[in-house]
């Protein structure tokens, strides 16, 4: 039975679901299939609404590795508060959603794809509308499927995926609270997610920020995206997210380990030839194979020479400005023009394919609060221009004593002007990467070419 | 002077070069039905379109019938959107309607669908299908909807690729605050 030592529950209703791997689904009358993922569903054709912005995005879906076995009722639900049936047509709510599994071979570190086995009646249920995760997550059932649908049914397909997308969950139970009036409301949910949710959330986040590439033995690559992008291979480090920030290094542990022969697999580190570029004997390695032998040599840590290649799904993306010799970044918001003379919509289409193209690089939101961010090119010291928006949203990770020098669409996106902003603040690439003050370009070779100094780094 | 030639207006033009040219794709994806267990059957017209291909399987008293229009690019995939509405108009739920593709520029298909126009949600509401063929490694894949015949998803080379529908519907989840809010 699931209960929060810190907040006291009201008594809820308890139903139990099948537990047998054939009759898992049974009684359950919505389909669940890929089908139905990323509806959208109105506000006119809604019958209920939980989580959202209308609560704050007080809410939650959260996953628990049990220990003990005996900690789990497999196939137990518990609903506290309304049911469908019962609540008024257009009702909105905060809720919460507990799953404890258990299973001889799973860990804490499975948390992260175990979460999304949670997500995925709501994201492929038909009828139901899932939008964002976590913290911000906001579900939505429409009228058609409100008749088929329970919340004990919910309960139900809920462990039901669980189980038969994730083979190492082997017993489940689910806690489901709709933050109705009568139950406690907002305040309850609220209450979880201060006490109990959002400390578990910080603590696995502070587990993998404070991972380094130097603590692991094997990192993780994924080849998702070569459907667009043949030749694309994403390496994901603890100090590298990958473009498309949907996974993190020990979510791509745990899907290797649940799915050995899927699009996620293991990276063996190798030699470290470079440890400032980040070179490793092991990484070329794999992304010439899983390449199709295009791609022979990558730098985790450089956007300028011999860059991952990029897929299309990248949040942001850090490009060169030869006349400067510094690099610029954007993300996907910024609509205007950049230095180069190229909105992002554009560059991004230059970039995307699967091609290595030396001197753009794309970026996850999180990948500059690596460490190791574009230490290759020189990390900080080498970024000169980003959208406004964009610097605040990075401002916890910029240097403190460079956050001024970086110019961003207010100082201009010419080349003089730009120039010049950065001699009046000293933006240490004047000192360090300049020649008597003038930027010296680097002559960038073309996509997949070896730099002219290297016909072929070996 | 129209816009449609431009970035701009209500359907943009995307700098792409087609990776495949439209008979290697109809070969590809034959052999993909045909493989999978499907017997082609004549694409007659329906109401005021003709589908490039239409396949159809039978599982006991169940019969799985699919149309596909096949593109060459994202610039003329509207058109073959239109061309599956005209047939929906029609067959309306009795079929699957599938618009397949050559590997795309990702990027271009993430500001196709949601980021400078807004094609998903239709695509979404009508249960349309997008496939992704790829002649020169022999594979296939479903990116949005999934095929009523579930069975099919087994031959697709990475069924994980659906996924993508939620990647795009957690980036319009702006776009319906704002519609609502």
């Amino acid at each position: 039975m699931i209960r929060i030592p810190a907040v006291p529950l009201p008594e809820g209703r308890v139903y139990q679901a099948p537990v047998e791997l054939d009759e898992l689904f049974d009684g359950v009358q919505i389909e669940i299939s890929p089908r139905w993922m990323g509806q959208k569903i109105r506000k006119d054709d809604m019958y209920m609404e939980i989580g959202g912005p209308k609560h704050g995005y007080q809410s939650y879906i959260h996953v628990e590795v049990a220990k003990d076995e005996r900690a789990v009722e497999d196939g137990r639900i518990e609903l506290i508060g309304p049911d469908i049936s019962e609540v008024e047509p257009g009702s909105s709510f905060p809720f919460g959603v507990w799953l404890r599994c258990w299973g001889r071979q799973l860990i804490e570190d499975h948390v992260d794809p175990l979460i999304r086995a949670g997500f995925m009646p709501f994201e492929q249920g038909e009828g139901w509308m899932l939008v964002n995760t976590r913290d911000t997550i906001w579900i939505r059932l429409n009228k058609e499927s409100a008749a088929k649908s329970s919340w004990f049914r919910m309960g139900q397909s809920l462990l039901g995926m669980a189980k038969i997308n994730f083979p190492l969950v082997e017993k489940g139970e689910a806690l489901i609270i709709i933050g109705a009036p009568e139950v406690g409301g907002r305040d309850l949910i609220k209450k979880i997610l201060d006490t109990t949710i959002r400390p578990e959330w910080e603590a696995y986040d502070a587990r993998l920020m404070g991972l380094e590439d130097e603590d692991v033995d094997v990192f993780y690559g994924c080849t998702l995206c070569q459907t667009f992008a043949p030749n694309h291979v994403c390496c994901i480090t603890p100090q590298r997210n990958p473009y498309c920030g949907i996974m993190s290094y020990l979510g791509a542990k745990a899907t290797v380990e649940i799915d050995p022969y899927g699009y996620s697999f293991v990276m063996p580190k190798g030699e470290c030839l470079d440890p400032v570029m980040g070179r490793y004997t092991g990484v070329d390695q794999v992304v010439y194979e899983r390449s199709s032998r295009s791609v022979k040599n990558v730098n985790l840590y450089s956007s300028l020479r011999y860059p991952q290649t990029n897929c299309g799904c990248f949040e942001a993306a850090a490009f060169y400005i030869p006349e400067l010799d510094g690099i610029g970044l954007v993300d996907r918001r910024f609509a205007g023009d950049t230095p180069i003379g190229t909105n992002f919509s554009k560059l991004a289409g230059f970039m995307s394919g699967g091609n290595q193209n030396h001197g753009t690089m794309g970026l996850s939101i999180r990948t500059p609060k690596s460490k190791k961010f574009l230490q290759g090119d020189g990390g900080w010291e080498r970024i000169v221009w980003i959208p406004k928006e964009y610097k605040i949203l990075l401002a916890d990770c910029i240097p403190e004593e460079i956050y001024d020098k970086i110019a961003t669409e207010e100082v201009g996106i010419d080349i003089p002007g730009i120039k010049k902003f950065l001699i009046e603040k000293q933006h240490p690439i004047v000192n360090r990467f300049w020649k008597n003050g003038e930027p010296v370009p680097l002559r960038i070779p073309k996509a997949n070419e070896p730099w002219p100094d290297e016909s072929s780094v070996s | 002077m129209s816009t449609d030639t431009l970035n701009e207006g209500w359907h943009r033009l995307y700098d792409e070069k087609p990776l495949y040219q439209r008979d290697e794709l109809l070969k590809a994806l034959t052999a993909f039905l045909e493989y999978a267990g499907y017997t082609l059957v004549p694409a007659d017209p329906i109401g005021f379109m003709k589908p490039d291909i239409k396949a159809s399987r039978t599982v006991g008293t169940t019969r799985y019938e699919m149309i596909f229009v096949v593109r060459e690019a994202v610039n003329q995939a509207v058109e073959g959107l239109r061309e599956l509405a005209c047939a929906k108009c029609f067959r309306k739920d009795s079929l699957d309607y599938v618009l397949a593709l050559p590997p795309v520029s990702e990027h271009y298909l993430i500001e196709f669908l949601i980021e400078k126009e807004d094609w998903f949600f239709p695509i979404k509401d009508h249960l349309f299908q997008i496939w992704l063929l790829n002649p020169g490694r022999e594979k296939v894949d479903c990116l949005l909807g999934w095929p009523r015949d579930n069975d099919l998803g087994h031959y697709f080379s990475n069924p994980q690729l659906s996924g993508f529908a939620t990647y795009i519907a957690n980036k319009a989840a702006n776009k319906i605050m704002a519609e609502e809010f």
